[in-house]
């Protein structure tokens, strides 16, 4: 399982408490986390947790990092968190809605994010990038 | 009184308005249905005054889409209101009048501020009072833009997590009571049952209709199910 940052928002909180009592159920699974500007807890709480720790992770031709903008540019695809991305659809009749969204660009991806007090990044997609919308529970691939 | 300058500059305004649909009189309630490439417009001209239009629009906007799945956007001013949507407006001479009746009132306003963003913009106020959002410092104020989206958000916790949060339904009452003047909203609705409704399909935008259709201040209340909506709906591109 790899996270590509954000883990828990910053300090101790009943999250960790939580993660902790899943966690003992599944030793065997392996938790990599590519900190993110909020993994800020003292090291020995990931120890107890058994998350490993990194700047940036590669795999192939995957690079895992927090921010997308941080990403060396190096020929590897990036795979990326951090802002919330979201777009914005519009119909017939003047209707429009924002959603949150994963992202795959040329060269990066974004992974959606759910928070109820940051809102959204909007991000304006070239046409043929696909995008897929979160709604209902379900994934609607929108191009 | 054809003398007076007003009028005089006015008439071609109202000669056209009668040409391309209708001038109501004093008995009769005009409803103009257009279609234009934003979609199917139902313009309505109660002369009420916006406040009530607001509450009128949105009673008739719940009331048609009880009826079968529909999404509305909805735009008022003093004279007049508007419903927009993407298909075809299931209102005619024949359904009309039940459509403004009287019954069930209560519980049918009850449910339209419920379905709209009434309470969300009550509820700005609210918490710029309360002091749950900052509105910016001595000469550099925060925009109501800026406000509502900061409240908006404080609103859906509340409505998430707390709902019986007193702030909460402070907000709900204000849309409740203060917008709804239901007094004025019942005389209107008597006169309307008393008057003829006429229906007009302009092949154009009137004069009457063009100042509602231009505001951009818009409510809107949907009974579609998202997924539905979703799939009628386009991304926005980066523009080149």
């Amino acid at each position: 399982m790899i996270i590509v940052g954000d883990m828990f928002h910053s300090s101790a909180n009943n999250e960790v408490q939580y993660f902790k009592i899943w966690r003992r159920q599944f030793h065997q699974l392996q938790f990599d986390l590519v900190t993110g500007n909020h993994d800020i807890m003292d090291a020995s709480v990931y120890e107890e947790l058994e998350i490993l720790r990194y700047d940036a992770l590669t795999l192939e031709n995957i690079h895992f990092v927090h921010d997308a903008t941080d990403a060396a540019v190096n020929g590897l695809y990036v795979l990326s968190g951090h802002i919330h991305p979201g777009v914005r659809m519009f119909g017939y009749g003047r209707q429009s809605m924002r959603l949150p969204c994963f992202y795959f660009g040329q060269q990066y991806a974004v992974l959606p994010a759910f928070s109820h007090f940051t809102g959204m990044y909007m991000i304006e997609p070239q046409a043929g990038e696909p995008v897929f919308v979160l709604a209902d529970k379900k994934v609607f691939k929108m191009q | 009184m054809s003398e007076d300058v007003e009028i005089r500059v006015l008439k071609p305004l109202f000669d056209l308005q009668q040409q391309l649909s209708h001038i109501p009189g004093e008995d009769e309630l005009l409803m103009e249905k257009i279609q234009t490439k934003d979609g199917y417009h139902l313009f309505v001209y109660p002369f009420e005054g916006r406040l009530v239009h607001e509450v009128m629009a949105t009673l008739l906007a719940w009331r048609i889409s009880q009826q079968h799945p529909i999404t509305f956007s909805i735009a008022m001013n003093d004279y007049g209101f508007e419903l927009l949507s993407d298909q075809p407006i299931p209102i005619y001479e024949s359904n009309a009048h039940a459509f403004f009746s009287l019954d069930n009132l209560n519980t049918d306003l009850q449910s339209s501020v419920n379905a709209t963003e009434m309470a969300r913009r009550k509820f700005r106020d609210i918490s710029v009072i309360a002091g749950l959002v900052f509105t910016g410092y001595p000469g550099k104020s925060k925009t109501n833009r800026h406000l509502q989206a900061s409240a908006s958000l404080i609103f859906n916790v509340f409505r998430d997590f707390d709902p019986y949060n007193l702030l909460l339904r402070q907000a709900f009452n204000e849309a409740f009571f203060y917008q709804m003047e239901e007094a004025r909203l019942r005389e209107m609705l008597e006169r309307i049952a008393a008057s003829k409704i006429v229906i007009t399909e302009p092949v154009r935008l009137t004069p009457f209709c063009f100042p509602i259709k231009v505001d951009s201040l818009r409510e809107s209340l949907t009974s579609e199910k998202l997924e539905d909506r979703i799939k009628k709906m386009q991304l926005q591109l980066e523009a080149d």
